[in-house]
């Protein structure tokens, strides 16, 4: 497992487009700086929450795009019979792949997050450790929606059904405080209606919980405890189900 | 023991399409026995269920009826993948990579590390040919030498059979003959050897039986002295039998 | 099929575990989802994509740039009696910049006070959004019932905000031409790092207007050290040359 997590680290390093995701994310930064500007006095303000919100994005970007397609792709050039015909587990195969995928978005959400420490210093942001869990909350929405959209190529065999499935559920997955308010208002009269929405708020992740950087800078009296221990496991608990199903699905399949 | 054996192996393909179901056959009713230490090629025309054969002795397919054992065991057994080389029509590396890089991520599958897997590198590229270029990106290389790198994955483990689908598929004849002079030394090594390949002669030269597959079954297995006359012939006799009649006719 | 219909079933024992052990995500308030019939496609993205205060940054953007600039409320070719105030842009009525707090007149920058309770529904910490407008609209634009209406809306999400509070007491104080017991309450905010410039400028003219220079010098001083906005770095250096300290 661990020499096909490297392995893909290592491809991923030696691949143009991580290098060339890498300058975009250095562009972004320099446009939130830019959007900073127009904020005036609340710069830094603008400036934390663009950087986070690209990191996070730059950050699923390259992880949901290698899990929708690594697998497939190397089924496709038979690259896998190389590996599948050794002594390696089917499942190890799909873990270690997928350990690769986190490792390589993973290294880049924190290149990234370096760059924009550096710059928020320098405006003279005062440094605070809400800021690592607002990047692990990050980290956590990438490994969910990652693990899911790694079983949803394996299920579908379809690069383009699993980036728009997954992205669709990633945003449903935002939507969900909302959703079950909307259940909760309307359910009673148009429960027909919200039927399909109430099933749908029951399956998809809960993403929600790992805003984490909407509750930097809030005041000590509006906070609320955030339970993070319960919620990493949330999410590793999430991520080993579609992860174990993906196993399951690949030890399976015939090539 | 059988190197590779096939005791009455079907292997079904289904599929669905807007609730239509397709049924084809990959190979049918399959019997064969590869002997250890002898290089065993499989002819046949396209479709014909060669592939099928592969990815059944490999494990990347099961099959619907029957039996495969190598050495004895199953398939998918670790102990059975770690005993195969296994060189794909075509393979595919990344152009960006080296074969050093490529070997030191396949030999480390294969469970070789340290000094013994850096030794075992440089033996099997001196021995494909590779150790000038060990260090290029193989975006710069030509399918020959692409060729010899996936040969070069296929035996850096040592394994006791390996099996070859088209390897010599678009080489030119030099680098035909250089892999044929490779496999044949292989073989004196005592490795049992798989082939296929459309490239009749070369089967000639190279095994010492060959079987013919038709139709998804195992039309004939043939013997080195059985084609002395030429193997084409008794090829083309056994895959369209009715075109000898018409000429006869 | 079965596998995924498994998935299915697993997630959905995750979530219900998680709703009975109380730990799910916060609730959102039918306010706060409402969409702004203005940014409705943008809103509706940014909560699609995870990004709630974000909304509220570009709402802040908005609302400055909105404030910054000049107006486009009114009909082409209007005249709308207005000319250049103190704070850079255009105010309404006679202007005596000797008299600041007697003046300003007009309902101009309509959307100021929506605006900013818009960035309250969106972030309902962000208090930078309602003080600073409540200070536009009770020292700037003299509309104190509106000030106070943008106050109330953050003290409803927010009872603890003691900013609120003292604004409120402020633009009272305002409101019956007390600019010494202004200053009084609002010294204090100078010590919020987040005390917008605008405040920060309206302090540093009322110290200026009742005699106070040194303080006036000091804060001006500060502005034109400190502020990021162009026009407010104008202003302080004009004002400390009229001061003798430029």
């Amino acid at each position: 497992m661990i020499v096909l997590a490297l392995n893909h680290w290592q491809e991923n390093l030696r691949n143009r487009f991580f290098i060339l995701a890498l300058v975009f994310s250095g562009a972004v930064l320099y446009l939130s700086m830019l959007m900073g500007l127009l904020a005036t006095d609340q710069e830094v303000r603008v400036l934390l929450d663009f950087g986070l919100s690209f990191i996070e994005l730059l950050g699923l970007a390259g992880a949901v795009y290698a899990a929708s397609t690594v697998l497939l792709r190397e089924m496709e050039t038979k690259t896998v019979y190389m590996v599948l015909t050794r002594p390696v587990r089917r499942s190890h195969y799909v873990l270690g792949r997928f350990a690769g995928i986190m490792l390589s978005a993973g290294a880049a959400m924190l290149i990234m997050s370096a760059a924009h420490l550096m710059i928020l210093m320098l405006k003279g942001w005062a440094w605070t450790p809400l800021y690592l869990w607002a990047l692990l909350g990050a980290f956590l929405k990438v490994l969910v929606t990652a693990s899911l959209a790694l079983f949803l190529a394996l299920f579908s065999t379809s690069v383009l059904s699993s980036l728009t499935i997954t992205m669709v559920l990633w945003s449903l997955g935002h939507f969900l405080p909302e959703i079950r308010l909307m259940a909760r208002r309307y359910g009673h009269d148009s429960s027909l209606l919200m039927a399909p929405l109430n099933a749908i708020s029951w399956v998809i992740p809960d993403l929600q919980l790992f805003n984490l950087r909407d509750r930097l800078d809030v005041p000590a009296h509006l906070a609320v405890s955030v339970p993070v221990g319960s919620w990493i496991l949330y999410a590793a608990a999430y991520c080993a189900v579609w992860l174990t199903l993906s196993a399951l699905l690949f030890r399976r399949k015939e090539f | 023991m059988s190197a590779l054996s096939f005791k009455g192996v079907s292997k079904t393909y289904v599929s669905s399409h807007l609730g239509r179901k397709t049924v084809s056959r990959g190979v049918s009713d399959m019997d064969l026995e590869v002997r250890p230490g002898e290089v065993f090629g499989l002819l046949g025309l396209n479709g014909s269920g060669k592939t099928t054969t592969f990815k059944l002795a490999l494990g990347l397919l099961s099959p619907t009826a029957g039996e495969v054992r190598v050495m004895g065991l199953e398939p998918r057994d670790p102990k059975a993948l770690a005993a195969i080389g296994f060189l794909p029509e075509l393979p595919y590396f990344h152009g960006f990579m080296t074969p050093a890089e490529s070997l030191r991520f396949y030999g480390r599958l294969s469970g070789l590390a340290g000094a013994e897997l850096e030794g075992r590198m440089a033996k099997t590229m001196e021995r494909v040919g590779l150790s000038r270029w060990a260090l290029r990106p193989m975006r710069e290389f030509s399918k020959g030498m692409v060729q010899r790198v996936g040969l070069a994955q296929a035996i850096l483990h040592d394994p006791a059979l390996i099996i070859l689908d088209e390897p010599v598929s678009g080489l030119d004849p030099l680098a035909i003959k250089d892999f044929r002079d490779l496999l044949q030394s292989l073989n004196g090594q005592g490795k049992t050897i798989v082939v296929s390949s459309h490239s009749i002669s070369e089967l000639e030269k190279l095994c010492h039986r060959v079987g013919i597959l038709k139709e998804g079954r195992l039309a004939r297995v043939l013997e080195q002295k059985e084609w002395s006359k030429g193997l084409e012939a008794l090829f083309v006799d056994t895959v369209r039998p009715e075109r000898l009649r018409e000429g006869r006719g | 099929m079965r596998l995924l219909a498994a998935g299915l079933a697993l997630c959905a024992l995750l979530n219900a575990v998680l709703a009975v052990s109380r730990r799910q995500a916060p609730a959102v308030d039918e306010v706060g989802i409402r969409l702004d019939e203005r940014g409705a496609l943008e809103s509706a993205a940014l909560f699609g994509v995870g990004m709630r205060r974000l909304a509220s940054d570009l709402g802040i953007i908005r609302m400055l740039l909105y404030y910054g600039g000049e107006e486009d409320d009114l009909p082409v070719g209007q005249d709308d009696g207005s000319h250049d105030g103190h704070e850079g842009h255009r105010h309404y009525g006679s202007f005596d910049p000797e008299h600041p707090e007697r003046h300003y007149g007009g309902g101009r920058y309509q959307r100021l006070g929506p605006m900013a309770m818009r960035i309250l529904d969106l972030d309902p910490s962000f208090s930078y959004a309602a003080l600073f407008a409540a200070g536009a609209l009770a020292f700037n634009l003299n509309r104190p019932d509106e000030a106070l209406g943008v106050i109330d809306y953050g003290l409803k999400r927010d009872p603890k905000n003691l900013q609120y509070q003292r604004y409120a007491a402020a633009v009272g104080c305002h409101r019956r031409g007390n600019p010494e017991e202004v200053i009084r309450i609002m010294e204090p905010v100078l010590l919020d790092p987040d005390c917008p410039t605008m405040i920060k400028n309206l302090l540093a003219f009322l110290y200026y207007r009742s005699g106070k220079k040194d303080k006036a010098v000091r804060l001006y001083t500060d502005i034109y050290e400190n502020t990021r906005d162009q026009g407010y770095r104008d202003l302080a250096r004009r004002m400390l040359g009229r001061l003798g300290a430029g």
